[in-house]
């Protein structure tokens, strides 16, 4: 029978059985027989209802039909809980049926909540702290459980771009540096970045520590917000259930880019060249200068007269060269003969969008077990998550494993680990700031079909359509083959805790992560582009990499009367990484492009490269911290923490740093003249003052280095085939760098009013960065240096309101609830360098749209002010001078009046910052059925569309496709209203290549994130199918977005928060259409 | 506390235990984390380590690739193709408008100090500044004697010329640039440098230290030598019209000089072999940036600056990218009289004598033109592609499906500097995005640049016979037909086999006709045949605006009178292609390129903007 006190024992199929069994042991207690029966308010009972007698651990569960039987003496208190529920203590009072009735409560004042190396009671917190329910981080089915913050949590910022598996930018409170702003994340005590591993339905709960006075206790690397995760854990309660949940639906790319088809296209492309004055001779139109035809065929392979072959445009059925063309068919590189395509023009118009998109699946199941005894309890949950992308040929694919447990060997000690293995296959297209094949969608011709006559790809080969490439052939081509992401991670920790004494903790736990990735890319030659590329390539690169922390804490707690105190002290030791190391190789043209053949070692032995390298230098940090919580009759709470972190980051000098924070409440419902107020169930004012600290720089900054490679080598031997070694000066040292200290105020209002069916909170808060690590730019007389010394410069100031409400009512049997939320923000750069006033950023196609300048906004936008088109040569003479200036091109505002638009006349347009952003969540239940919509959405940030600069423009890639708003393009008659400057050759100053305010549009949008109806199956369907919980739903996800931006999708990723809201291909959040089934035993 | 302090009496193991961990917690030994994959200070300052350095310094000739915000390596370097080219009107920017359109604003001279390509280049040339000072550094810390003196010094000078030619790039195009030698160093805080002072005198230092220090044969021979110094000497002799004091540095240059590898500085037999990768270092490399393809470095020793100026045509070797494309004006430099001689007086854009290839522009444009058949210097088809000449073997020119806007660049196409198909792979990269990563060097200088400088310091402060003597020998050079592009006659032999192979049939591509100066009969001739030798000799190598600049041959009133002038040639060129349309070289403000206005910021205004161009308009 030992073994049974290790792990329990269950029995799925037959709780009751299993549960009684229980029951005979915990009846060693002698003492009286209670039974009874646990509803909710409906009267439905209600299984998995945890009751314990107070006091002690003895304790059982509800069965299917909320029935519970258990020994507890005569004169015992039971506590009855369930989560979503108040919970209910009831004295036994000698009797022997009992029956309660639970009331939901999505507060819980007694809810416990996780902190930082502690958990509190959520009406004793008295700093910024918000927590997410476990049903919230499993609502979407997306991948990554930080995406399941955004709009719910007030404060946090989550923006996250449509490709799947991309981690979620997530920015609380603010842009406090111009480096990460990504916050920390602390899973089960380890602190990561990076959370993208980590299956939903593991996550038992998510708590976002917002000021100083909850995330200081995490000092040195807390300046960015923390989120502490935990994840699921089996009772020491003997229950035992089995979790299966999978969802199953389908992605939806969504409308495309509108672009003009085939024969408007001709149409303009004329109008420009006659408006620049051009011959239209040579275009691929036909043969009459005057009106544009499209073609038969755009691509015709015809032979020249030195024997070559060329690709013409312009040729209409019946010419013989077609037939000459299909006889010589050829897109082979390898048997020497020439590229030869015939290619018909495609007059319908290609939706390239919809070519290079597809309806996708995405499926996710999990299958979780938990169960104890009262020796142990275990959790273990097996994973797999499928998301196919929109764009053909990329996904997710996830698969998780997690093993948590706990071990009693003694009364006082624990001893309990928590492991996650996952595996995942993540390809990926382009960056989101980069012309990826997203961005090709707008601007491939319409006239171009995805594939020629013979079924091989078509593009701009053919003549006279500029140089896009097929979006189509390269997705195509990176197929699974052909395009491996992989990684593999093992992450967590074991611990063991020892109640020394009454009241006092002791506990230690080692956590870390290992970390390998392995990435190939094979790039077949391509031949139906105007730029071809030149070989086969062949990359491959893996990375490994391990991490560890080892922390130790020491907890006492001990209630004098009144007084009740709470302190912890620890020390911590981290080193990230431990061990880094990556190799990358590259080579050309193996003999054959089979994938179980190609390796490096195949590719020839020319042009090949091969790099080994340290990827991430070795962090270490040694930290004390320690936090004293005191509260009188729950009524006054004081709360002190202050940490001491030392960290290599830095020089010996300016090592460590401390961190102190300090928080205050007040519980003004507990005071006796309260308690006449009864529409007041709860009232708290609480306020705080901390630091924290932030080390995000290179650990070496303290260094000066030099480094070789062949980059910096050069050919002194005239070999004209390799390189003699060389080496600069990469860096300089920056012996005086010191934390970045980021000082947090926070006054905060938390009430529950009338009745318990409203809650607000309510937090005003200020972030002051001082001494904000940041490389400023320096001038190039100093020296040039591949990374410049990051120094103690810059400030910034995030100052904003955080309030949430939540409203419950009851229509009929009609349970609603509301949670909203609004986040004001506002962010200014303070100062950045002694003199330095500014730096710019984001350039794309030599226009630069983002200035980080002080007293503005992070990633401010700054160009011309465009303040119309100049109607006519009498307006350009009127109008101040400008560089370029003629009737239907930008005219721009003189800012400063002095009579010529210069670089001195640019203003800052806007800013990629919101405003606000605001989310609102609406629970309806009635009866079995439930429906949750959530809505979420920012306000008053802008967007440059980028995407205009390459299809709203004849000369930005002349005969690459235009967009349809070129319909509207100016003319004389069609001036005032016009989208899109006149149609013409010129690039100049008042046509393409300056940044201004024309680009830019409004960003504000409202999102129906997610609709979800839900059915919980009755009970006596559940007792048919022997199952403890049955819920099915159907959810739709990004079902509508209202705004007035013009591009695909105004959540616009960014992988820097210096060059924000810049949409150059940006991937579209999609919506998802799924089916859903959860089912407990 | 009394009790937690029991505990730890009572549990010894405990106590010692949580000693022994706070001890490790805050332990100096586990805060010190090595700098890992890079090297310290203390591990370059040595011999080994010094030379290494240099060679780091040399390799920023390539122009360095860390610019924040730069266009990308096409904006900055030694090619020049840009400032030097497209800016001297011998070459449109081509591809289409709106593509790299920074450059518009450049050849319109129209750019303000805020265009990014202004900054790419200060920034590389300022680059190579540090990394040379950055050997006098080091050197300066080796004490122990472990580098004989002889080397000292060869590093020295060395270094001193290298960081004399990055400050000459920045002076010629900037004209007031802040001078920096070793003693500026990023921990001094003393990098905020003025550009008040002409510093042609210290660059004129640094390679007079050279050119008196460095040994005739370098230990490589991708090195400065002496003589790569003497006509740096000379050269910046010319920038300062101290005509008399370039003469005999040039003199002992052409007499004297050889190159790094102690061979005899000679011009290569054939014109076209002498930008041919196969004939690197040869005896007309005076000082050139070492390219080299295939070394591991993923291409960035192949020309990198260079990958845009090749044809467009999708089906060539390389489709990518239609820039630099040879202007109107130059193709119709090359028209020759009777005699074989350029029309100095300007006349060869005249109705009657420009190129047949202008009909491509004409607003009807033909579906096909007949290759012009009047008079040609034979430069003309290496220097760049026209109709109906083959392209090395990478097939027959035809004009506009070889180009990528006709309108925006005209029906030309750069052929110096790239390369015959038979080279993809030996002497071309092919790991990176697009195939024109080539091997060839590109020449700083080479011998005919000396040759023709000697000329030009002849004309002003020596003798017109020397003077007559080095332009005839820069002519005679191409007056072998042997050398000129051929047209296989042969059906079992193509053109480019034609032209390696003199026994096979063929015929010229052109109408090559060639002569050698008679006589200069006076200053003013003798001064437009040297500066019209320039034009034809070092076209698309980056000379040209530079040269007219110091010539002050902008302005058709120029001091010259010379009607070859950057004005003429944009008018001209305005008449077809509209990038060059209506745009007007004004005197006194546009001979330099406006400052970054980012270094003047990041200085805190100690650099000074360009009076003349006052930040607008280059």
């Amino acid at each position: 029978m030992k073994q049974d006190y290790l792990w329990g024992r269950w029995r799925p199929k037959w709780p009751l059985l299993f549960f009684v069994m229980m029951w005979g042991r915990v009846a060693l207690a002698q003492d009286t027989t209670v039974s009874g029966k646990v509803t909710d308010e409906t009267g439905a009972g209600m299984p998995g209802v945890n009751i314990v007698v107070k006091g002690t651990q003895n304790g059982t569960v509800t069965d299917a039909t909320g029935a519970y039987i258990l020994q507890a003496p005569a004169d015992a208190v039971l506590v009855f809980s369930f989560i979503g529920y108040k919970t209910h203590e009831e004295p036994v009072s000698a009797r022997s049926s009992i029956t309660v009735s639970l009331t939901s409560d999505l507060v819980n004042l007694e809810e416990v909540v996780v902190t930082g190396y502690a958990s509190e009671r959520k009406q004793d917190i008295v700093s910024a702290v918000s927590t997410l329910s476990s049903a919230n981080t499993v609502a979407l089915p997306v991948p990554n459980v930080e995406q399941a913050i955004q709009g719910r949590v007030a404060g946090v910022q989550v923006t996250t771009s449509g490709q799947p598996g991309a981690p979620s930018q997530v920015r609380i409170r603010g842009f406090g540096s111009l480096g990460s702003n990504a916050p920390l994340y602390i899973v089960d005590g380890v602190p990561t970045y990076d959370v993208s591993n980590i299956n939903p339905y593991d996550i038992e709960s998510t708590t976002v520590l917002k000021d100083a006075g909850a995330a200081s206790i995490y000092g040195a690397r807390a300046a960015a917000g923390v989120v502490v995760y935990t994840t699921r854990h089996g009772k020491y309660d003997g229950t035992t259930r089995i979790d299966f949940d999978m969802s199953t639906g389908l992605n939806f790319p969504g409308k495309g880019v509108s672009l003009l088809n085939p024969q408007q296209q001709a149409n303009k492309v004329y109008e420009a060249l006659r408006n620049s004055g051009a011959s239209t001779v040579g275009q691929p139109y036909g043969a009459d200068i005057n009106n544009p035809v499209v073609p038969d065929y755009i691509n015709v392979g015809v032979q020249q007269s030195d024997g070559s072959w060329k690709p013409t445009g312009n040729i209409f059925a019946g010419d013989p060269l077609i037939g000459l063309a299909r006889a010589h068919s050829n897109v082979s590189y390898d048997n020497g003969l020439p590229i030869v395509q015939t290619v018909m023009a495609n007059k319908a118009g290609t939706d390239w969008y919809k070519e290079m998109t597809r309806v996708a699946p995405v499926n996710r199941f999990s299958l979780g077990m938990s169960g104890g005894g009262e020796r142990a309890h275990y959790y273990a949950n097996l994973g797999y998550y499928d998301q196919q992308g929109i764009a053909l040929n990329q996904y997710l694919q996830r698969y998780n494993l997690r093993f948590n447990s706990e071990f009693k060997p003694f009364a006082k000690l624990r001893i309990g680990e928590n492991l996650q293995l996952s595996y995942k296959k993540n390809p990926t297209i382009g960056d989101q700031q980069s012309e990826n094949q997203l961005n090709a969608a707008y601007r491939m011709p319409t006239v171009i079909p995805v594939r020629d006559e013979a079924g091989n790809w078509a593009g701009t080969a053919a003549p006279g359509f500029n140089n896009p490439n097929n979006p189509v052939a390269s997705l195509t081509r990176l197929n699974k083959d052909y395009n491996n992401q992989n990684s593999s991670n093992a992450f967590g920790n074991a611990y063991a805790e020892l109640d020394l004494i009454k009241g006092l903790t002791l506990r230690s736990s080692f956590g870390g992560e290992l970390y390998y990735t392995y990435a190939l890319l094979y790039n077949p030659r391509t031949y139906e582009n105007a730029e071809n590329s030149s070989s086969n390539t062949l990359a491959e690169g893996y990375q490994y990499q391990t991490r560890w922390i080892w922390t130790n804490t020491a907890r006492y707690q001990r209630d004098f009367g009144a007084n009740s105190f709470t302190a912890l002290a620890g020390y911590e030791s981290i080193k990230d990484p431990s061990y880094s190391r990556s190799m990358t190789g590259f080579g050309l043209n193996p003999f054959s492009s089979d994938p179980n053949f190609i390796t490096l070692t195949n590719t020839s032995s020319t042009g090949r490269q091969v790099n080994s390298g340290i990827p991430n230098q070795s962090r270490t940090l040694a930290s004390v911290f320690g936090r004293v919580d005191y509260d009188f009759a729950d009524k006054y709470y004081i709360s002190v923490t202050v940490r001491r972190d030392a960290s290599s980051a830095f020089g010996v000098d300016n090592r460590s740093g401390v961190f102190p924070a300090f928080s205050a409440g007040w519980r003004i419902k507990s005071e006796n003249f309260m308690q006449a107020v009864t529409w007041i169930d709860d009232l708290k004012i609480r306020g705080g003052w901390g630091q924290m600290g932030n080390q995000n720089i290179s650990p070496t900054n303290q260094y000066t280095l030099y480094g070789g490679g062949p980059n910096n080598g050069y050919d002194i031997s005239g070999t004209n085939n390799s390189v003699t070694g060389g080496i600069i000066q990469t860096q300089v040292g920056n012996t005086l760098g010191k934390w970045e200290k980021n000082t947090t105020s926070n006054v905060g209002l938390d009430g529950t009013l009338f009745n318990g069916t409203m809650d607000i909170i309510l937090e005003f808060w200020q972030k002051n960065t001082e001494g904000l690590l940041y490389a400023p730019n320096i001038p190039a007389t100093a020296g040039v240096f591949t990374n410049n010394p990051v120094v103690n410069v810059a400030s910034m100031v995030n100052k904003g309101i955080d309030i949430q409400v939540i409203e419950r009512f009851k229509i009929g049997n009609v349970q609603v609830t509301a949670d909203g939320n609004i986040s004001p923000l506002k962010n200014q750069i303070t100062e950045l360098a002694p003199g330095i006033s500014y730096f710019d950023a984001g350039t794309f196609r030599n226009l630069t749209f983002v200035r980080n300048a002080v007293g503005q906004p992070i990633s401010s936008f700054f160009g011309y002010d465009m303040v119309g088109y100049f109607k006519d040569a009498a307006d350009v003479a009127a109008s101040p001078t400008q560089d370029g200036a003629a009737p239907g091109r930008f005219k721009f505002r003189d800012v400063n009046g002095d009579g010529v638009i210069t670089p001195e006349d640019r203003v800052f347009m806007g800013s990629a910052v919101p405003k606000f952003t605001y989310g609102l969540n609406l629970n309806v239940k009635y009866k079995a059925f439930s429906l949750d919509m959530f809505f979420y959405g920012k306000y008053g940030n802008k967007i440059i569309n980028f995407s205009k600069w390459y299809n709203n423009f004849y000369q930005s890639f002349s005969g690459a496709a235009l967009s349809s708003n070129t319909l509207d393009s100016w003319s004389a008659e069609h001036s005032d209203d016009a989208k899109t400057p006149i149609m013409e050759t010129a690039s100049n100053f008042s046509t393409n290549t300056q940044a201004n305010t024309w680009y830019m549009e409004p960003g504000s949008y409202l999102r129906m994130k997610n609709i979800q109806l839900n059915f919980q199956f009755p009970q006596n369907v559940l007792n048919t199918l022997h199952v403890k919980n049955l819920r099915a739903y159907v959810q739709a996800v990004n079902l509508f977005t209202i705004t007035k931006y013009t591009g695909k999708d105004p959540e616009i990723a960014s992988s820097v928060d210096t060059t924000l809201g810049v949409d150059v291909g940006n991937y579209p959040a999609t919506r998802i259409w799924s089916l859903g089934l959860n089912i407990g035993f | 506390m009394k009790k937690l302090s029991n505990i730890i009496k009572n549990n010894r193991q405990v106590a010692v235990a949580m000693v022994v961990l706070i001890a490790f917690a805050c332990s100096d030994k586990f805060l010190e984390q090595p700098p890992k994959g890079s090297l310290s200070d203390s591990q370059v300052a040595n011999a080994q380590g010094v030379e290494q350095v240099l060679i780091g310094a040399y390799s920023a000739l390539r122009g360095s690739q860390r610019v924040p915000g730069s266009p990308g390596d096409w904006a900055q370097g030694f090619s020049n193709w840009v400032y030097g080219s497209v800016v001297g009107h011998e070459s449109f920017k081509g591809s289409n408008s709106g593509d790299q359109s920074d450059i518009n604003s450049l050849a319109a001279f129209t750019a303000t100090a805020t265009n990014s390509y202004l900054n790419s280049q200060w920034v590389s040339m300022y680059d190579g500044v540090g990394r040379a000072n950055q050997v006098l550094k080091l050197l300066a810390r080796v004490t122990d004697g472990s580098i004989a003196d002889a080397d000292v010094k060869r590093i020295t000078a060395e270094a001193r010329f290298l960081r004399g030619l990055y400050h000459f790039e920045a002076k010629i195009m900037w004209n007031m640039v802040p001078y920096v030698d070793e003693t500026i160093d990023y921990s001094e805080k003393n990098y905020n440098l003025s550009n008040t002072e002409d510093i042609w005198p210290k660059i004129l230092a640094d390679f007079e230290y050279a050119y008196t220090n460095l040994p005739g044969t370098a230990p490589n021979i991708g090195r400065a030598n002496k003589w790569a110094a003497g006509a740096m000497v000379g050269k910046t002799h010319l920038y300062m019209k101290n005509f008399a004091a370039a003469l005999p540095v040039l003199t002992d240059v052409i007499q004297n000089g050889t190159n790094a590898g102690g061979v005899k500085y000679a011009l290569s037999d054939n014109f076209r072999e002498t930008f041919d990768a196969g004939n690197d270092n040869s005896s007309e490399s005076v000082f050139a940036v070492q390219s080299s393809v295939n070394d591991g470095s993923g291409a960035a020793h192949a020309n990198p600056d260079l990958v845009l100026n090749y044809p467009y045509l999708s089906s060539l070797p390389v489709n990518c990218c239609g820039f630099n494309q040879p202007s109107l004006d130059l193709a119709n430099s090359y028209r020759t009289d009777a005699l074989g001689l350029p029309l100095l007086d300007g006349t060869y854009n005249d109705a009657g004598k420009v190129l047949a290839d202008e009909q491509w522009l004409t607003p009807t444009t033909p579906s096909s033109i007949t290759p012009d058949a009047g008079n040609l210097d034979p430069r003309i088809d290496w220097t760049l592609g026209r109709t109906g000449v083959p392209f090395f073997d990478w097939g027959i020119y035809s004009g506009p499906p070889w180009v990528r806007q006709l309108s925006d660049g005209g029906p030309y196409m750069v052929k110096k500097y790239t390369f015959p198909k038979d080279q993809v792979g030996t002497y071309t990269d092919n790991s990176s995005w697009t195939a024109g990563y080539s091997a060839v060097n590109q020449y700083i200088i080479r011998f005919a640049d000396v040759i023709l400088m000697a000329a030009e310091a002849e004309v002003e402060a020596g003798s017109l016979t020397n003077a007559l003597m080095y332009v005839n020998m820069i002519r005679a050079r191409v007056s072998d037909p042997d050398t000129w592009v051929k047209i296989s006659d042969d059906p079992t032999k193509n053109d480019w086999q034609a032209y390696a192979d003199p026994t096979v049939a063929s015929h010229n591509a052109g109408k090559y006709v060639i002569g050698l100066y008679p006589a200069f009969p006076n200053k003013d001739y003798a001064r437009r045949a040297v500066h019209f030798e320039r034009k034809l000799e070092l076209a698309m190598e980056g000379h040209r605006f530079f040269d007219l600049v110091r010539w002050g041959e902008t302005t058709t009133d120029n001091p010259n009178g010379n009607p070859v002038n950057l004005q003429a040639a944009i008018n001209h060129n305005g008449v077809y292609v509209n990038l060059a349309r209506g745009v007007t070289f004004q005197k006194g403000k546009n001979e330099y390129f406006p400052v970054p206005q980012n270094q003047i910021d990041l200085t805190q205004g100690s650099i000074k903007q360009n009076s003349s161009t006052g930040g607008g308009g280059n």
